[in-house]
């Protein structure tokens, strides 16, 4: 395979940066202890060949197949039209089929010296790393999981000794008034209990300009040039402390290094569907991982979190640009590929660490939740298609690129591919069993026609089985590992048990994605119902709204499919089954009950659930503590950020000072804000928009003027409201009630 | 705080109604729980201490209510404490000090930590002085500015022309419908041909 010419480095990449001041905490250099040289160019371009060779082999020979099954003095179009659609997607089994085998031998072997860990014997002492940033974007979060996480990485790297190696930043493009000013107020809470402050830092960007990746480009322009390194967390990471050590040792040990990504472990699920999530996560992960790894190599990806990244070429070459077009220029929705392709391009590397162990992360707790997940991943992946024949990319990064978009394309071909199929099956299929003649494909002639459909469905089904068949033996093989799944018998039952909900939701995932990616195709945008969820999980009526569509669409195949040919209907009954019952799949999925039922029952465990890292049990009882807590009146919960903020003179003060650190000048209050100040105090803060609310909290003047009117004002010119938050405030708790335990 | 056996015949405010002095002290309670003076001893002396000093000011003659009033003086000894406390080198900056001083005093827990002196008149904990003193926020390290601009990417022939047609669209919707609609009928076309 060709490769971009990678361009020679300096033996210090950071020689000559200038950026990097006296005072700044990055060390001065000590000269490479080694570099990357972990698999030779000839055998690194062997194992990609024989691999891709895998791949073309087995699609070639299965679309092959199937076209002799069509075959009858030719082709008609609508056979050829199937092979067209069965080609790639034979094509992205067969990849995945490849790659799990690859790791399967991978981890069966037990040794890999092309790991990016095995260019280390051990971390590096701890007063040789350099101060490494821990960034967290986050937006509009659950604000307890985000600092409770944080809070459990910083006493982690306590425990290590390295804690003075790193600094954090939370990083918010929150617009909920409630969320800013909580993470305002728990910011402030974990630095207390922490003795963080110096050491954890919040910033609230004003202007949340390109999203995530903006966030990020806005902390590297501010304070990239004091690190040499940053790793970068999802609100709901957790990272231990050897992890985070051992990828700054990692990354020092490497220079042409820029990218190292973990594999997180989902972790902390409560509902069915999250449970069979992280039992998949889990159990076949690992060999998924090392499979990719298996190819990637130095030319991996960057998922966008539980990653460390060279801070210097990623500001040097990932300012993302705009997408083309002229009209109204839109950003990246999703960056993260985008970077790993510029990285590799401007000749670093970025690699998988498959096997280092404490990265997690948590999974989407419904399937409707997954969904929106996906319809965010759907709009970014799809964008890249305009970099698939950008000048300069690696092949691997255009495939990297490639394989996220067809990930999404692959449900409308799919679906696309089955309903050919139906039609086919109606006019051609009794051809099929007459498939004798002269002129029929060699197949036929051998007399083979009658096993050959039937031969190809259990060929493409084992390729979707054999990789959790594969995972599931390399954990049978060791009696700890085993153990920790919940023991054989279990683990088996499991997988039966993952399977069977994998075969029920593929369908309502194939219908979920092919209407986002015909959305985002059309420019449409998707809207959802309110979410309306509790202990109980997802309601009827957010349930109905959402998958009646796909109940419908199943019913209505099956009665064509019956209609069509009974055998037929049989063929189809795997993938109907799930759109038909695709209602109560989701409210049953989402029951934290039955979650806990399948707990105690030792099904689905995984070694999260079993054998915790001290990291995820800190953090499992820390948010167990919220449980029971009694929020305010339900009218005051609403605003309770504004209440907050405005009541409380603490609250009030420390959102002032920080409005003021950021250089906000304290100027005089125009009309516009006065105006608003008095509607909000006569009748209460519904009176006003979100966004107004979000005016008003960024003008430091008219906070600090508000709480001072809001006291001072009798209870007769208040608005009601006021009058019975003032009464109600830190009366049940003694303190504000969304605060962060000690 | 001065407070004798005799608090109940102590302070007897001469001037406003029963129904005024009730709505001034439930105010000014609020306004020291939302503090987090969670003593209600302490609270119950601080608040007697304030609604006496305002019955020894006589009413407003600008016509401000009494709640008004009281919590004006409790805003008015808090900011004086908080410069006994920290001491700030510009005297007169008083609402700075006073945003300093409910910063320091949420940072260092002192309602917590010295339940007691908040407000006290008495001589002040010297602990309490330095944690006050020492509590600062910092929300940031020092910046050090990096340009990250926004680089160039060759997208190739691609976008070029996908690009210049999906503008074109764009700025034709009766050229999209139409292209929309002949896609439709060409797929639909396509059906029909494939299964005949």
């Amino acid at each position: 395979m060709s490769e971009t010419p990678i361009p020679s480095l300096p033996a210090d990449p950071l020689a000559h940066d200038s950026g990097v001041n006296a005072h700044s905490v990055v060390p001065p250099l000590e000269p490479i202890v080694t570099t990357t040289h972990l698999i030779s160019p000839k055998h690194r371009d062997r194992r990609r060949f024989f691999f891709f060779s895998a791949v073309l082999l087995i699609t070639g020979v299965a679309t092959a197949v199937l076209a002799d099954l069509f075959w009858d003095k030719g082709l008609r179009h609508e056979e050829v039209f199937l092979l067209l659609l069965f080609a790639p997607l034979c094509a992205l089994v067969a990849l995945g089929f490849v790659q799990a085998v690859a790791g399967f031998c991978v981890l069966a072997r037990g040794h890999d010296s092309t790991r990016i860990t095995a260019s280390m014997d051990a971390p590096l002492a701890s007063s040789s790393l350099p101060v490494t940033a821990i960034v967290m974007p986050i937006y509009n979060e659950n604000v307890r999981e985000v600092y409770e996480g944080l809070r459990v990485i910083y006493h982690s790297l306590e425990r290590h000794g390295t804690l003075d190696r790193f600094d954090f930043f939370i990083l918010s493009d929150s617009n909920d008034p409630n969320k800013w000013i909580e993470e305002e107020t728990a910011w402030v809470d974990l630095c207390k209990q922490v003795n963080g402050l110096g050491r954890i830092f919040y910033r609230r960007r004003r202007m949340p300009i390109n999203r995530k990746s903006g966030n990020i480009a806005d902390f590297c322009r501010r304070w990239g040039g004091r690190y040499r390194y940053m790793v970068v967390l999802d609100a709901d990471s957790v990272m231990t402390a050897s992890t985070l050590t051992t990828l700054v040792s990692l990354m020092e040990l490497n220079p042409r290094v820029g990218i190292i990504q973990t594999a997180p472990v989902l972790f902390g699920a409560t509902t069915p569907f999250s449970r069979v999530m992280q039992f998949a996560s889990a159990a076949y992960g690992p060999v998924f991982s090392a499979g990719q790894h298996f190819w990637q190599l130095g030319q991996g990806n960057y998922w966008g979190h539980n990653a460390i990244i060279r801070l210097k070429p990623f500001i040097e070459h990932c300012g993302l640009p705009d997408l083309p077009g002229d009209n109204a220029p839109s950003k990246f929705m999703s960056h993260d590929y985008v970077e790993a392709a510029l990285m590799t391009k401007f000749g670093y590397e970025a690699w998988l660490a498959y096997d280092l162990p404490g990265s997690y992360e948590g999974g989407p707790p419904t399937l409707i939740d997954h969904a929106k997940r996906d319809l965010r991943w759907c709009r970014g992946n799809l964008q890249h298609a305009w970099l698939l024949f950008a000048k300069g990319f690696h092949p691997l990064s255009r495939l990297h690129l490639a394989l996220g978009v067809l990930s999404y394309l692959a449900s409308p071909l799919w679906l696309l591919f089955l309903a050919v199929g139906t039609v086919y099956w109606r006019h051609n299929v009794h051809a099929l069993h007459d498939a004798t003649a002269p002129g029929a494909g060699y197949l036929a002639r051998l007399g083979l026609h009658s096993y050959v459909p039937f031969g190809l469905f259990v060929a493409v089904i084992g390729m979707l089985l054999m990789p959790k068949l594969l995972a599931a033996l390399l954990i049978l093989r060791s009696t700890a590992h085993r153990q920790r799944f919940g023991g054989g018998i279990r683990l088996i039952i499991s997988v039966i048990l993952e399977q069977t909900m994998a075969t029920l939701l593929a369908p309502v995932h194939m219908l979920f994605n092919t209407s986002f990616a015909v959305s985002v195709l059309c420019g449409r945008t998707v809207h959802w119902t309110t979410q309306n969820r509790d202990a109980s999980g997802v309601d009827w009526r957010e349930a109905m709204l959402t998958h009646v569509s796909h109940t419908l669409v199943g019913a209505a195949w099956g009665i064509l499919a019956w209609w069509i040919d009974p055998f037929f209907f049989l063929w189809m009954t795997p993938v109907l089954a799930g759109m038909v019952l695709s209602i109560p799949l989701s409210i049953l999925l989402s029951h934290d009950d039955l979650g806990s039922l399948l707990r105690r029952m030792r099904l689905l465990l995984t070694p999260s659930d079993t054998a915790p890292a001290s990291e995820i049990v800190e953090f499992t009882h820390r948010i167990a503590r919220y449980e029971g807590e009694i929020p305010p009146p339900e009218a005051l919960w609403v605003h309770r950020g504004f209440m907050q903020v405005v009541l409380d003179p603490l609250s009030n003060a420390i959102h002032v000072a920080l409005l003021l650190q950021r250089g906000k000048t304290d100027h005089e209050v125009g009309q516009y804000y006065s105006r608003l100040v008095d509607r909000v105090l006569k009748e209460g803060p519904s009176a006003i928009t979100r966004r107004e609310q979000m005016a008003l909290l960024m003008h430091p003047r008219v906070v600090s003027d508000l709480h001072q009117r809001i006291w001072l004002l009798p209870d007769r010119e208040l608005a009601p409201w006021w009058r019975i938050a003032m009464a109600q405030y830190n009366l049940i708790s003694q303190r504000p009630v969304h605060l962060l335990q000690p | 705080m001065d407070v004798s056996t005799d608090t109940l015949t102590s302070f007897v405010p001469k001037w406003g109604s029963p129904s005024e002095w009730n709505e001034a002290y439930e105010k000014v309670e609020n306004y020291l729980r939302a503090y987090r003076i969670n003593s209600r001893l302490h609270r119950a002396r601080i608040i007697h201490g304030i609604l006496e000093r305002v019955a020894s000011h006589g009413p407003s003659t600008s016509g401000e209510v009494l709640s008004a009033l009281a919590i004006h003086e409790t805003q008015l000894m808090m900011a004086n404490w908080f410069h006994r406390m920290l001491e700030p080198p510009v005297a007169n900056d008083t609402s700075r000090t006073r945003e300093d001083g409910r910063v320091a005093l949420l940072l260092c827990d002192a309602s917590e930590r010295w339940p007691y002196a908040i407000l006290s008149a008495g001589e002040l904990p010297p602990d309490l002085v330095r944690a006050m003193r020492e509590s600062m926020l910092v929300a940031g390290p020092n910046l050090e500015i990096n340009s990250m601009v926004p680089r160039e990417i060759d997208y190739g022939w691609f976008p070029e022309i996908a690009g210049d047609t999906l503008e074109q669209l764009e700025r034709h919707p009766f050229l999209k419908a139409i292209v929309v609609w002949t896609l439709l009928l060409l797929i639909l076309a396509f059906l029909f041909y494939i299964t005949r």
